[in-house]
């Protein structure tokens, strides 16, 4: 090094530069290490979205909450495949592993993922074939149904949503140096589709606006009767500069922010 | 190594150059042009809303936060990364979170402004050399630091606004003393505006209420039933929170479709 040094200073910095870059170039790359991608919904769709978490006491609880992921890539390397996963199918915590990829064991991953609805070949994940036939069928990237309680009060609910979302660029936790094995979760928040407000950083949970919509009162809300829900009077339900006036709207608009990753981390999506 | 090829001193040179590579030999800073930010109250008009009604607006003073001017597209600095941290430290960057494009400009701080005072200075923004295509800002509620009197009423609140609402030959006078959620951004404001170095000038932007939507050819108004309002019929009308109309002028104020900035000459 010394050598280098007063070469250096005869020469000029150029040729420690160039030796440096050289050195650097020919550094060792990082070891290689297998990325596990999941998908997950968390306790509130694995459970239920308690009364606490509603501004109007109800309790929401999925029976199916289908969703349709495909795009998959981490560090660059996609994971091969669409998957169609059911998220209120029980994980213990650890969500549904949807595979694998080798990436440079350094630094935290940087993934993205498309929610869509599915092609042929679709692969089902915690899910049944049925789910993967209705997804693709309908043209549905998300299947929310369910019903919601409070006292005596049922309404039940089935909704197919037909919005493509890419995720990306999702910043993952995983320490992939340290890791063993590293993680990433994409994870999927439901209650987004029961906020009040578009824009709003700390918007309510509420229910009692999609109750109201039950025009024929059979106990289910239909998307055709929240369509017929006009918000633009609404104290809540702010949408911003979107063209959004009904109820169907606004909550298909929400289906846009449902993916996150690792937990409460942010995907910028488009 | 005693010995550096010349090819390789003269590569790395060129490399070094290079701001992708982050050295340091021939880095600058970009070039930033400060701009005067100005009510334009030429779109605050006499307008016909939905319901037939004629509206005239006599006073509509707003608090607002951070005017946020952006760019989807070139940048003039020299560098090849966002320098908005490193030239305006006391900004607030968003590149990423401002939804309508990356910040390259701001008028920073509170602002409190009439926009039927037109030409009325709001502040003085620092743009970088980019070109520019749209803005953003925040609401908030007005305070006694933003200069208001003790017994002005736009304390508290996010608009005031007064004025007249005509159907036939009737008249109603209004007020209403709006809120929004202080922070609630407005995204998107278009602009047209190229910050270039080769050229030299005194540059005044106009910040604009658009009474009247010029894309989905609606109003501010558009909603609001004022005789319905007038439950004394005393042909002045207080339109108050939690009412219908109120929801109506709320959403509709939020909309960026009634906002614009504009360069003028």
């Amino acid at each position: 090094m010394q050598t280098i040094t007063r070469t250096a200073l005869r020469h000029g910095a150029a040729p420690l530069l160039a030796w440096t870059w050289l050195t650097g170039a020919c550094a060792p790359a990082a070891e290689d290490t297998s990325l596990h991608i999941d998908a997950y919904g968390e306790e509130f769709v694995e459970d239920q979205i308690p009364a606490e978490a509603l501004i109007d006491g109800w309790t929401i609880e999925f029976s199916r909450f289908v969703v349709a992921i495909s795009e998959v890539e981490a560090q660059g390397v996609p994971l091969e495949g669409t998957f169609v996963v059911d998220l209120t199918s029980a994980s213990m915590g650890e969500g549904h592993e949807l595979g694998a990829v080798m990436v440079p064991a350094e630094g935290h991953p940087e993934l993205g993922f498309t929610v869509a609805p599915p092609g042929a070949g679709a692969q089902a994940v915690a899910a049944t074939d049925d789910d993967v036939d209705q997804l693709e069928r309908e043209g549905w990237s998300v299947l929310a149904e369910g019903e919601a309680t409070r006292g005596g009060e049922v309404v039940r609910f089935s909704w197919g949503f037909a919005a493509q979302t890419r995720y990306e660029p999702c910043h993952g936790v995983a320490e992939l140096a340290d890791d063993a094995p590293p993680r990433s979760v994409l994870t999927f928040h439901a209650d987004h589709l029961f906020y009040d407000d578009l824009d709003s950083e700390e918007p309510n949970v509420a229910f009692d606006l999609v109750a109201s919509a039950d025009a024929n009162a059979d106990g289910e809300v239909s998307p055709e009767e929240l369509r017929a829900v006009d918000i633009t009077a609404e104290e809540r339900y702010q949408v911003g500069s979107r063209d959004v006036t009904d109820l169907w709207s606004f909550i298909e608009a929400q289906t846009t922010t449902l993916g996150h990753i690792d937990g409460e981390g942010h995907c910028e999506a488009g | 190594m005693n010995f550096v090829p010349p090819f390789l001193r003269m590569s790395v040179g060129l490399l070094c150059a290079s701001p992708l590579l982050g050295c340091a030999f021939d880095s600058e800073l970009a070039d930033r042009t400060s701009a005067a930010i100005v009510v334009d109250g030429t779109s605050v008009v006499t307008t016909d809303t939905d319901m037939g009604y004629r509206v005239e607006l006599t006073r509509c003073r707003v608090a607002i936060d951070t005017l946020e001017l952006t760019t989807d597209g070139e940048m003039h600095a020299s560098l090849a990364i966002p320098l908005w941290n490193a030239v305006v430290p006391t900004a607030h960057a968003h590149p990423g979170h401002a939804g309508g494009g990356e910040v390259v400009g701001e008028l920073a701080g509170r602002h409190v402004f009439d926009w039927r005072d037109d030409g009325a200075l709001v502040g003085e923004a620092v743009l970088l050399d980019a070109e520019y295509s749209g803005a953003n800002f925040s609401f908030t509620r007005a305070r006694a630091e933003d200069g208001l009197l003790a017994d002005d009423p736009l304390l508290g609140h996010t608009f005031e606004i007064v004025g007249t609402a005509t159907l036939d030959d009737e008249s109603w006078s209004f007020t209403v003393l709006l809120d929004q959620d202080d922070g609630r951004r407005v995204v998107g404001l278009p602009l047209q505006l190229d910050v270039d170095p080769s050229v030299d000038r005194d540059l005044e932007l106009g910040l604009q209420l658009l009474v009247d939507d010029p894309t989905e050819d609606d109003t501010l108004f558009d909603g609001v039933d004022f005789a319905m309002l007038d439950d004394d019929g005393d042909h002045h009308i207080v339109i108050e929170e939690g009412t219908e109309a109120y929801n109506r002028l709320r959403r509709n104020t939020q909309a960026h479709d009634h906002y614009g900035v504009v360069v003028h000459p």
